[in-house]
């Protein structure tokens, strides 16, 4: 094992004092192993590839002064199981009427002796296997430490929708939550999952889709009104042949966020589709940093990124289709645009494909630009005034990243917290 | 009701004079027709009555009910009773075209100091004025001009004005584009929405759009300024002699 760096080893001794309990060897395993894979990387540097628009200090520091609690949002959807997220720990009712049979859950700790091998598995697999790409050293801290989050089991042929809720907590540290969610053959999960739990959070999600299974996740945060916020999320998501992994990330006026999601087709015919939608304010710097690989035949991506900036808002897309050799009629899709509701925000797109087969469709298209004249006088001259014609134009420009949701109800939900994030914006 | 004085613009950009000194007066209850060949100013007229930006106003009053209608903003010009047909409708991907109407509505009422129509009245307003002008519900639920043929985009502009009910209606080459079942509708639309208390304004290059609306007055435009006016029989002329020794040019 590389020597531990000084700067490595101060950023984890802060998390020492929050580990109480005694922790499952197989934890501890996972955990030296990424301290390892860590020491290789080294933390992120302003000067490394992918952190050139984002400085990846602001995500190692702790708050100068201690921020206010994140905004709670509420349940998007009503009728599923609740899972309530509180200081580190996850309840949910014991015997919920829906789909009791169909869903496996867990806190992470107790995972680790009650959870099926083939699920804990995972734990640190696809984060360890995810940087011989792209160097993800922020999720690799992540395993380091982490002793929190949750480990779902859906069952083969199963059908569940969990409703996560993120009760605000005050904390003096970094929250580190780190989600293990296993999707077995031909079963359908969703998740929704609303805000954040505290000011300064590094969450990681490892995803396995298998065979002919489907996994959507939906996740709402909402920063209006001033919350102090900084957060990274990194998924790693494996979907085997004929599955199908969904992502959409809506994020209001959230001041430090970076999400970097990567995903691998490695089954025939899998597909995946990972959108999000961005209403940023004054102050707000909002990073999507995107790879997705092609393994399998005829598998299908798409990427639909779109961000309303204004009041000097910056926002950050970064994604990249890889095709590997072998990945025929891969589809790939990719979409990217930022509308500057003024001339102080920025949009900084940088899409990539990188292609190593030969009978492939991928298309890509990055635009940053204000708000259709022709459009905002239509709508005037029909007595709409300015500010809320560029709320109904802004709105619908987000509209077509979250109606890559396939359910209607949360798309109404999802437009309706959109409309609310941006009225209320200062 | 509308009164044009020596109105005199420019394009803002290219400071290229395009109106020079139209002079125009429209009573409640008239329909005039404004016919002239391309380039005469006609929708550039629509446009600054209006207020869209890009056009530079150098001289000129503009009255709507004795109100200065240039110092307002559009959506001013909206609420106190001014409608401009768009020759090119313009589409709008994420609005619903009911969301927008009902919006657009409601934003009016409240300038004028009106309670807001509920949602279940709306509805049924505007089902009914779109059943009289062939509009299904599917064009209803539909984004904003979005995907909709040319004569699906008139017969819209022409749903908003039967919903919006203004009083001073600006017609911009509503008859572009139709083929003749839609002239017919879009024309019956229009027809519906005459009243003693509104004024019609057409603007067109073609008199067959005049056989199915008369108009009081017919007006020819060239060179940026009004240079005949007439009755009906002034846009026969023009069918027959052409534009040609109205406006000095030959042909």
């Amino acid at each position: 094992m590389p020597p531990v760096s000084a700067d490595i080893g101060a950023y984890l001794s802060r998390f020492a004092p929050s580990i109480e309990v005694a922790l499952p060897q197989r934890l501890l395993t996972a955990r030296s192993e990424a301290e390892a894979r860590l020491g290789e990387l080294g933390l992120p540097r302003r000067q490394d590839e992918y952190w050139k628009y984002t400085d990846p200090q602001i995500f190692l520091r702790p708050w100068e002064v201690n921020p206010p609690e994140p905004r709670f949002v509420p349940a998007l959807l009503e009728d599923a199981c609740l899972v309530v997220h509180e200081g580190g720990n996850f309840h949910w009712p014991q015997k919920e009427p829906h789909d009791s049979q169909s869903v496996r859950m867990f806190n992470l700790v107790d995972a680790m002796n009650s959870a099926s091998r083939e699920t804990i598995d995972l734990f640190g697999r696809l984060e360890g296997e995810a940087h011989a790409v792209i160097p993800r050293p922020l999720a690799a801290a992540n395993t380091c430490i982490a002793s929190r989050g949750l480990v779902i089991e859906c069952p083969a042929d199963g059908q569940a929708t969990l409703q996560i809720v993120h009760r605000p907590n005050q904390v003096s540290g970094e929250s580190i939550l780190h989600h293990v969610i296993d999707v077995c053959p031909n079963s359908h999960l969703r998740i929704v999952e609303s805000g954040i739990d505290s000011s300064w959070s590094n969450i990681v999600f490892e995803i396995r889709v298998r065979k002919g299974a489907t996994f959507d996740l939906v996740r709402a945060i909402d920063g209006t009104g001033g919350a102090a916020l900084k957060g990274v999320c990194s998924v790693f998501a494996e979907v085997e042949e004929d599955g199908c992994f969904n992502l959409f990330n809506l994020s209001l006026n959230t001041p430090w966020i970076r999400n970097e999601s990567i995903v691998k087709l490695s089954g025939d015919r899998s597909q995946t589709s990972l959108a999000g939608a961005v209403v940023g304010g004054s102050g707000t710097h909002h990073d999507d940093t995107v790879l997705i690989v092609h393994e399998g035949l005829a598998c299908q991506s798409r990427q639909v990124f779109k961000k309303v900036l204004r009041h000097g808002a910056q926002a950050v897309f970064q994604g990249k289709i890889l095709v590997r050799p072998g990945a025929q009629k891969t589809d790939g899709y990719q979409l990217s645009q930022g509308l500057l509701l003024d001339g102080h925000s920025q949009f900084l797109a940088k899409p990539e494909l990188e292609i190593y087969a030969d009978d492939v469709a991928c298309s890509h298209g990055s635009t940053s630009g204000g708000v259709d004249a022709a459009a905002m006088f239509y709508l005037r001259s029909r007595g709409i005034g300015k500010a809320e014609a560029e709320k109904i134009l802004a709105l619908a420009f987000v509209a077509e990243a979250i109606e890559e949701v396939a359910d209607a109800y949360l798309v109404e939900k999802l437009t309706d917290l959109a409309a609310s994030g941006f009225a209320e914006a200062v | 009701m509308l009164t044009i004085r020596n109105l005199h613009a420019q394009l803002e950009d290219e400071k290229r004079s395009i109106l020079e000194g139209v002079d125009l007066e429209v009573s409640a209850g008239e329909v005039h027709a404004i016919m002239g060949p391309n380039g005469s100013g006609k929708s550039t007229l629509s446009y600054v009555l209006a207020g869209r930006e890009g056009y530079e106003v150098l001289d000129g009053v503009v009255l709507l009910d004795g109100e200065n209608l240039l110092e307002m903003e559009p959506e001013e010009r909206a609420a106190a009773g001014l409608f401009l047909a768009f020759q090119y409708p313009v589409e709008i991907a994420g609005v619903g075209n009911m969301t927008f109407l009902r919006t657009a509505l409601n934003a009016q009422r409240k300038a004028r100091g009106e309670e807001p129509v509920s949602a279940a009245d709306f509805l049924r307003l505007a089902r009914e004025r779109a059943k009289h002008l062939g509009i299904g519900p599917d064009l209803l639920r539909r984004p904003v001009n979005y995907g909709f043929s040319g004569g699906e985009k008139k017969r819209n502009e022409i749903l908003q004005m039967a919903v919006l009910q203004p009083r001073m209606c600006i017609l911009d080459e509503t008859d572009s584009g139709l083929d003749v079942d839609a002239m017919r509708q879009v024309s019956e639309g229009v027809n519906n929405l005459r009243n003693p208390d509104r004024a019609i304004v057409l603007i067109t290059h073609y008199q067959r759009l005049l056989d199915h609306i008369k108009p009081d007055y017919v007006h020819i435009m060239a060179k940026g300024r009004i240079v005949e006016t007439g009755g009906p029989e002034l846009a026969l002329k023009v069918e027959t002699e052409g534009y040609g020794t109205m406006t000095g040019a030959t042909g």
